[in-house]
Protein backbone atom coordinates (compact mmCIF):
# COMPACT_ATOMS: atom_id res chain seq x y z
CA UNK A 1 0.00 0.00 0.00
CA UNK A 2 1.42 3.40 -0.97
CA UNK A 3 1.68 6.29 1.47
CA UNK A 4 -1.17 8.02 -0.33
CA UNK A 5 -3.38 4.93 -0.06
CA UNK A 6 -2.45 4.45 3.56
CA UNK A 7 -3.26 8.07 4.33
CA UNK A 8 -6.56 7.88 2.46
CA UNK A 9 -7.57 4.74 4.37
CA UNK A 10 -6.61 6.29 7.69
CA UNK A 11 -8.51 9.48 6.91
CA UNK A 12 -11.59 7.49 5.92
CA UNK A 13 -11.51 5.53 9.18
CA UNK A 14 -11.07 8.70 11.22
CA UNK A 15 -13.95 10.31 9.31
CA UNK A 16 -16.22 7.43 10.34
CA UNK A 17 -15.08 7.82 13.94
CA UNK A 18 -15.65 11.56 13.81
CA UNK A 19 -19.20 11.14 12.52
CA UNK A 20 -19.95 8.52 15.17
CA UNK A 21 -18.74 10.84 17.93
CA UNK A 22 -20.66 13.82 16.66
CA UNK A 23 -24.10 12.76 17.96
CA UNK A 24 -23.08 12.44 21.62
CA UNK A 25 -21.18 15.72 21.38
CA UNK A 26 -24.31 17.43 20.11
CA UNK A 27 -26.36 15.76 22.87
CA UNK A 28 -24.06 17.33 25.43
CA UNK A 29 -24.22 20.79 23.83
CA UNK A 30 -28.02 20.67 23.61
CA UNK A 31 -28.23 19.65 27.26
CA UNK A 32 -26.01 22.58 28.23
CA UNK A 33 -28.14 24.99 26.21
CA UNK A 34 -31.31 23.64 27.80
CA UNK A 35 -29.86 24.06 31.29
CA UNK A 36 -28.78 27.62 30.50
CA UNK A 37 -32.17 28.51 29.06
CA UNK A 38 -33.82 27.04 32.16
CA UNK A 39 -31.71 29.25 34.42
CA UNK A 40 -29.67 26.34 35.77
CA UNK A 41 -26.38 27.03 34.04
CA UNK A 42 -23.60 29.48 34.79
CA UNK A 43 -20.97 31.39 32.85
CA UNK A 44 -18.70 28.35 32.79
CA UNK A 45 -21.46 26.32 31.09
CA UNK A 46 -21.81 29.08 28.52
CA UNK A 47 -18.07 29.02 27.84
CA UNK A 48 -18.20 25.22 27.51
CA UNK A 49 -21.08 25.46 25.06
CA UNK A 50 -19.34 28.10 22.96
CA UNK A 51 -16.10 26.20 23.08
CA UNK A 52 -17.84 22.98 21.99
CA UNK A 53 -19.31 24.75 18.97
CA UNK A 54 -15.92 26.30 18.22
CA UNK A 55 -14.22 22.89 18.26
CA UNK A 56 -16.77 21.35 15.92
CA UNK A 57 -16.59 24.37 13.61
CA UNK A 58 -12.83 24.02 13.50
CA UNK A 59 -12.72 20.35 12.58
CA UNK A 60 -15.86 19.10 10.81
CA UNK A 61 -14.88 20.40 7.38
CA UNK A 62 -11.50 18.70 7.67
CA UNK A 63 -13.42 15.44 8.03
CA UNK A 64 -15.57 16.16 5.00
CA UNK A 65 -18.51 17.82 6.75
CA UNK A 66 -18.51 21.46 5.58
CA UNK A 67 -22.20 22.01 6.38
CA UNK A 68 -21.55 20.98 9.97
CA UNK A 69 -18.69 23.46 10.21
CA UNK A 70 -20.93 26.22 8.85
CA UNK A 71 -23.77 25.40 11.26
CA UNK A 72 -21.45 25.17 14.27
CA UNK A 73 -19.80 28.45 13.30
CA UNK A 74 -23.22 30.14 13.13
CA UNK A 75 -23.94 28.95 16.67
CA UNK A 76 -20.55 30.13 17.92
CA UNK A 77 -21.01 33.52 16.26
CA UNK A 78 -24.43 33.86 17.86
CA UNK A 79 -22.91 33.29 21.29
CA UNK A 80 -19.98 35.67 20.71
CA UNK A 81 -21.70 38.83 21.98
CA UNK A 82 -22.85 37.01 25.12
CA UNK A 83 -19.25 36.54 26.19
CA UNK A 84 -19.28 35.41 29.81
CA UNK A 85 -22.66 36.84 30.67
CA UNK A 86 -25.49 34.34 30.71
CA UNK A 87 -28.11 36.95 31.60
CA UNK A 88 -29.99 38.98 30.66
CA UNK A 89 -31.13 36.96 27.67
CA UNK A 90 -34.73 36.92 26.58
CA UNK A 91 -36.85 34.02 25.37
CA UNK A 92 -36.22 35.06 21.79
CA UNK A 93 -32.45 34.67 22.20
CA UNK A 94 -32.76 31.22 23.74
CA UNK A 95 -35.19 30.20 21.01
CA UNK A 96 -32.72 31.37 18.37
CA UNK A 97 -29.95 29.36 20.01
CA UNK A 98 -32.26 26.36 20.05
CA UNK A 99 -32.93 26.84 16.35
CA UNK A 100 -29.21 27.06 15.55
CA UNK A 101 -28.49 23.87 17.50
CA UNK A 102 -31.32 22.12 15.67
CA UNK A 103 -29.80 23.24 12.38
CA UNK A 104 -26.46 21.85 13.49
CA UNK A 105 -28.08 18.54 14.40
CA UNK A 106 -29.79 18.42 11.00
CA UNK A 107 -26.51 19.15 9.20
CA UNK A 108 -24.81 16.34 11.12
CA UNK A 109 -27.60 13.87 10.40
CA UNK A 110 -27.69 14.62 6.70
CA UNK A 111 -23.91 14.41 6.28
CA UNK B 1 -6.16 59.12 23.34
CA UNK B 2 -5.30 59.68 26.97
CA UNK B 3 -7.15 61.86 29.43
CA UNK B 4 -5.93 63.32 32.73
CA UNK B 5 -7.14 60.36 34.75
CA UNK B 6 -4.99 57.96 32.74
CA UNK B 7 -1.71 59.77 33.46
CA UNK B 8 -0.33 57.49 36.16
CA UNK B 9 3.29 56.76 36.94
CA UNK B 10 4.66 53.54 35.49
CA UNK B 11 8.26 52.39 35.89
CA UNK B 12 10.42 51.62 32.84
CA UNK B 13 11.29 48.13 34.03
CA UNK B 14 7.77 47.23 35.10
CA UNK B 15 6.30 44.19 33.38
CA UNK B 16 2.56 44.03 33.06
CA UNK B 17 0.30 41.18 32.04
CA UNK B 18 -3.26 41.00 30.83
CA UNK B 19 -6.11 40.52 33.27
CA UNK B 20 -9.04 38.31 32.30
CA UNK B 21 -10.77 41.40 30.99
CA UNK B 22 -7.68 42.41 29.04
CA UNK B 23 -7.44 38.95 27.54
CA UNK B 24 -11.04 39.09 26.41
CA UNK B 25 -10.52 42.53 24.93
CA UNK B 26 -7.56 41.25 22.94
CA UNK B 27 -8.87 37.86 21.88
CA UNK B 28 -12.50 38.48 21.18
CA UNK B 29 -13.86 40.21 18.13
CA UNK B 30 -15.40 43.67 18.33
CA UNK B 31 -12.71 45.52 20.25
CA UNK B 32 -13.18 49.27 20.46
CA UNK B 33 -9.50 49.95 20.98
CA UNK B 34 -7.58 51.95 18.40
CA UNK B 35 -4.80 50.27 16.41
CA UNK B 36 -2.20 52.07 18.55
CA UNK B 37 -3.84 50.93 21.78
CA UNK B 38 -4.17 47.40 20.45
CA UNK B 39 -0.47 47.37 19.61
CA UNK B 40 0.37 48.28 23.21
CA UNK B 41 -1.99 45.63 24.54
CA UNK B 42 -0.36 42.99 22.31
CA UNK B 43 3.08 43.97 23.60
CA UNK B 44 1.85 43.78 27.20
CA UNK B 45 0.53 40.31 26.42
CA UNK B 46 4.05 39.35 25.32
CA UNK B 47 5.31 40.44 28.75
CA UNK B 48 7.57 43.15 27.38
CA UNK B 49 8.73 45.70 29.93
CA UNK B 50 7.47 49.26 29.73
CA UNK B 51 10.80 50.37 28.27
CA UNK B 52 10.64 47.63 25.62
CA UNK B 53 7.10 48.61 24.70
CA UNK B 54 8.22 52.22 24.31
CA UNK B 55 10.98 51.12 21.96
CA UNK B 56 8.84 48.65 20.02
CA UNK B 57 5.81 50.85 19.43
CA UNK B 58 7.72 52.96 16.96
CA UNK B 59 4.84 55.07 15.75
CA UNK B 60 3.99 56.16 19.29
CA UNK B 61 5.88 58.45 21.64
CA UNK B 62 6.93 57.13 25.07
CA UNK B 63 4.41 59.50 26.60
CA UNK B 64 1.63 58.04 24.47
CA UNK B 65 2.66 54.51 25.43
CA UNK B 66 2.71 55.35 29.12
CA UNK B 67 -0.63 57.10 28.91
CA UNK B 68 -2.12 54.06 27.22
CA UNK B 69 -0.62 51.76 29.84
CA UNK B 70 -2.05 53.98 32.56
CA UNK B 71 -5.43 53.93 30.93
CA UNK B 72 -5.34 50.12 30.61
CA UNK B 73 -4.27 49.78 34.23
CA UNK B 74 -7.02 52.03 35.49
CA UNK B 75 -9.49 50.25 33.25
CA UNK B 76 -8.55 46.86 34.63
CA UNK B 77 -7.16 45.50 31.37
CA UNK B 78 -3.62 45.04 32.67
CA UNK B 79 -1.95 44.42 36.01
CA UNK B 80 1.61 44.10 37.21
CA UNK B 81 2.78 40.62 36.25
CA UNK B 82 3.81 39.88 39.80
CA UNK B 83 0.23 40.44 40.96
CA UNK B 84 -1.46 38.26 38.39
CA UNK B 85 -2.73 34.86 39.49
CA UNK B 86 -1.16 33.18 36.46
CA UNK B 87 2.27 33.99 37.85
CA UNK B 88 1.77 31.96 41.03
CA UNK B 89 2.72 28.68 39.46
CA UNK B 90 5.11 26.12 40.87
CA UNK B 91 8.77 26.88 40.32
CA UNK B 92 10.14 25.07 37.30
CA UNK B 93 6.90 25.34 35.40
CA UNK B 94 7.45 26.28 31.76
CA UNK B 95 4.94 29.07 32.19
CA UNK B 96 6.56 30.57 35.26
CA UNK B 97 9.58 31.72 33.28
CA UNK B 98 8.97 35.45 33.17
CA UNK B 99 11.48 37.08 30.87
CA UNK B 100 11.19 40.11 28.65
CA UNK B 101 9.78 39.20 25.27
CA UNK B 102 12.42 39.20 22.56
CA UNK B 103 10.80 41.26 19.88
CA UNK B 104 12.52 40.86 16.50
CA UNK B 105 14.25 44.05 15.38
CA UNK B 106 11.99 45.97 13.03
CA UNK B 107 9.10 43.59 13.62
CA UNK B 108 6.72 46.31 14.68
CA UNK B 109 7.35 48.47 11.64
CA UNK B 110 6.63 45.53 9.38
CA UNK B 111 3.76 44.11 11.36
CA UNK B 112 0.93 46.23 10.01
CA UNK B 113 1.73 45.38 6.40
CA UNK B 114 2.42 41.74 7.22
CA UNK B 115 -0.84 41.45 9.15
CA UNK B 116 -2.83 42.70 6.16
CA UNK B 117 -0.99 40.34 3.83
CA UNK B 118 -1.48 37.54 6.31
CA UNK B 119 -5.24 38.02 6.50
CA UNK B 120 -5.48 38.05 2.70
CA UNK B 121 -3.43 34.88 2.46
CA UNK B 122 -5.45 33.18 5.20
CA UNK B 123 -8.70 34.02 3.49
CA UNK B 124 -7.53 33.03 0.01
CA UNK B 125 -5.27 30.05 0.64
CA UNK B 126 -6.11 28.95 4.16
CA UNK B 127 -2.65 29.57 5.49
CA UNK B 128 -0.07 32.29 5.94
CA UNK B 129 3.63 31.78 6.46
CA UNK B 130 5.86 34.54 7.66
CA UNK B 131 8.45 35.15 4.98
CA UNK B 132 11.21 36.17 7.39
CA UNK B 133 11.31 32.74 9.01
CA UNK B 134 10.52 30.64 5.98
CA UNK B 135 13.75 28.63 6.07
CA UNK B 136 13.65 28.06 9.84
CA UNK B 137 17.34 28.95 9.81
CA UNK B 138 17.33 29.74 13.51
CA UNK B 139 16.40 26.20 14.48
CA UNK B 140 17.63 23.60 11.98
CA UNK B 141 16.09 20.13 12.19
CA UNK B 142 18.27 17.60 13.97
CA UNK B 143 20.56 15.17 12.18
CA UNK B 144 20.66 11.55 13.30
CA UNK B 145 17.26 11.37 14.92
CA UNK B 146 13.64 11.87 14.00
CA UNK B 147 12.51 15.46 14.48
CA UNK B 148 9.92 15.88 17.22
CA UNK B 149 6.76 17.74 16.33
CA UNK B 150 4.76 19.00 19.27
CA UNK B 151 1.09 19.27 18.45
CA UNK B 152 -0.80 21.38 20.97
CA UNK B 153 -4.52 20.86 20.43
CA UNK B 154 -7.28 19.39 22.58
CA UNK B 155 -9.52 18.06 19.80
CA UNK B 156 -8.81 14.34 20.11
CA UNK B 157 -10.07 13.34 16.68
CA UNK B 158 -8.08 16.08 15.01
CA UNK B 159 -5.01 15.03 16.98
CA UNK B 160 -5.45 11.46 15.74
CA UNK B 161 -5.72 12.72 12.19
CA UNK B 162 -2.58 14.84 12.42
CA UNK B 163 -0.80 12.03 14.17
CA UNK B 164 -1.41 9.80 11.18
CA UNK B 165 -0.43 12.46 8.67
CA UNK B 166 2.79 13.55 10.33
CA UNK B 167 3.85 10.01 11.15
CA UNK B 168 3.70 9.33 7.42
CA UNK B 169 5.73 12.50 6.89
CA UNK B 170 8.46 11.13 9.13
CA UNK B 171 7.99 13.06 12.34
CA UNK B 172 8.00 11.76 15.87
CA UNK B 173 4.80 13.24 17.21
CA UNK B 174 4.25 14.48 20.75
CA UNK B 175 0.88 15.90 21.74
CA UNK B 176 -0.47 18.14 24.48
CA UNK B 177 -4.02 19.31 25.02
CA UNK B 178 -3.80 21.54 28.07
CA UNK B 179 -1.43 23.57 30.19
CA UNK B 180 -0.13 20.68 32.28
CA UNK B 181 0.53 18.54 29.21
CA UNK B 182 2.36 21.41 27.54
CA UNK B 183 4.68 21.69 30.53
CA UNK B 184 5.36 17.96 30.37
CA UNK B 185 5.86 18.01 26.62
CA UNK B 186 8.53 20.70 26.82
CA UNK B 187 10.28 18.90 29.67
CA UNK B 188 10.61 15.63 27.75
CA UNK B 189 13.81 14.78 25.93
CA UNK B 190 14.61 15.37 23.19
CA UNK B 191 12.92 18.77 23.16
CA UNK B 192 10.45 19.58 20.39
CA UNK B 193 11.87 20.72 17.05
CA UNK B 194 8.66 22.19 15.70
CA UNK B 195 5.31 23.22 17.18
CA UNK B 196 1.78 23.25 15.80
CA UNK B 197 -0.22 25.37 18.23
CA UNK B 198 -3.98 25.76 18.49
CA UNK B 199 -5.10 29.20 19.64
CA UNK B 200 -8.09 28.17 21.74
CA UNK B 201 -7.13 25.68 24.43
CA UNK B 202 -9.25 24.74 27.44
CA UNK B 203 -7.17 26.36 30.19
CA UNK B 204 -4.69 28.58 28.41
CA UNK B 205 -4.60 30.79 25.35
CA UNK B 206 -2.38 29.70 22.46
CA UNK B 207 -0.98 33.21 22.09
CA UNK B 208 0.22 33.08 25.69
CA UNK B 209 1.94 29.76 24.95
CA UNK B 210 3.61 31.35 21.90
CA UNK B 211 4.76 34.30 23.98
CA UNK B 212 6.24 31.94 26.55
CA UNK B 213 8.05 29.96 23.87
CA UNK B 214 9.54 33.12 22.35
CA UNK B 215 10.64 34.35 25.78
CA UNK B 216 12.13 31.03 26.85
CA UNK B 217 15.92 30.81 26.96
CA UNK B 218 16.18 27.55 25.01
CA UNK B 219 12.90 27.26 23.11
CA UNK B 220 12.78 30.80 21.69
CA UNK B 221 13.78 29.86 18.12
CA UNK B 222 11.39 26.94 17.68
CA UNK B 223 9.39 27.14 14.45
CA UNK B 224 5.75 27.61 15.44
CA UNK B 225 2.66 27.49 13.26
CA UNK B 226 -0.57 28.69 14.81
CA UNK B 227 -3.84 26.91 14.11
CA UNK B 228 -6.57 29.50 14.30
CA UNK B 229 -10.28 29.65 13.58
CA UNK B 230 -10.29 33.43 13.24
CA UNK B 231 -8.52 35.09 10.34
CA UNK B 232 -8.76 38.58 11.77
CA UNK B 233 -6.14 41.28 11.39
CA UNK B 234 -5.90 41.48 15.18
CA UNK B 235 -5.12 37.78 15.45
CA UNK B 236 -2.43 37.92 12.79
CA UNK B 237 -0.96 41.11 14.28
CA UNK B 238 -0.90 39.46 17.67
CA UNK B 239 0.87 36.40 16.32
CA UNK B 240 3.38 38.49 14.39
CA UNK B 241 4.30 40.49 17.45
CA UNK B 242 4.79 37.31 19.39
CA UNK B 243 6.85 35.68 16.63
CA UNK B 244 4.64 33.05 14.99
CA UNK B 245 6.11 31.62 11.79
CA UNK B 246 2.80 30.86 10.16
CA UNK B 247 -0.94 30.56 10.57
CA UNK B 248 -3.32 27.94 9.28
CA UNK B 249 -7.03 28.48 9.52
CA UNK B 250 -9.28 25.81 11.01
CA UNK B 251 -10.90 23.84 9.55
CA UNK B 252 -8.05 23.09 7.16
CA UNK B 253 -7.39 20.81 4.25
CA UNK B 254 -4.57 18.41 5.01
CA UNK B 255 -2.66 19.56 1.93
CA UNK B 256 -2.93 23.19 3.02
CA UNK B 257 -1.50 22.36 6.42
CA UNK B 258 1.29 20.34 4.86
CA UNK B 259 2.12 23.21 2.49
CA UNK B 260 2.47 25.56 5.43
CA UNK B 261 4.67 23.10 7.33
CA UNK B 262 6.88 22.48 4.31
CA UNK B 263 7.28 26.20 3.76
CA UNK B 264 8.25 26.89 7.36
CA UNK B 265 10.63 23.94 7.62
CA UNK B 266 12.35 24.70 4.32
CA UNK B 267 13.67 22.45 1.54
CA UNK B 268 12.67 18.79 1.60
CA UNK B 269 16.29 17.61 1.96
CA UNK B 270 16.37 19.14 5.42
CA UNK B 271 13.23 17.31 6.48
CA UNK B 272 12.73 13.68 7.51
CA UNK B 273 11.81 10.90 5.13
CA UNK B 274 8.41 9.26 5.29
CA UNK B 275 7.49 6.82 8.03
CA UNK B 276 10.52 7.57 10.20
CA UNK B 277 8.43 8.86 13.05
CA UNK B 278 6.85 7.37 16.13
CA UNK B 279 4.23 8.79 18.47
CA UNK B 280 4.39 9.76 22.10
CA UNK B 281 1.82 11.45 24.35
CA UNK B 282 2.53 13.89 27.11
CA UNK B 283 0.58 14.34 30.27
Amino acid sequence: MSDADELAAALAALGVEYRANLAPRLDALEALAAALAGGQGDAEDLRTLRRGLHTIAGSAKTFGLPAVTDAARAGEAFLDPWRDTVKPQGAAEWAELDRLLAALRAAAQSA
Amino acid sequence: MADEKSKVEVGAEEVYGLTGRGNRELRESGTRLSAAELEVLVLVDGRASVAQIERSAKDQSPAQVRATLGKFHLGGLIELASRLKSESIDAGDFFSVTMPLRIPKGATAQSGKEASEGVSSLQEKGYYVRIARRSAAGHPLPAGRKPVMLLIDDDETLVKLLHTVFQLEGFSLRTAGNRAEIVTAFAEQPPPDFVLLDVMLPDIDGFEVLGRIRSHPTASKLPVIMLTAKATREAVLNGLHLGADGYVTKPFDIEVLMSAVRTVLGPSESRPGPKDGGPSRSG
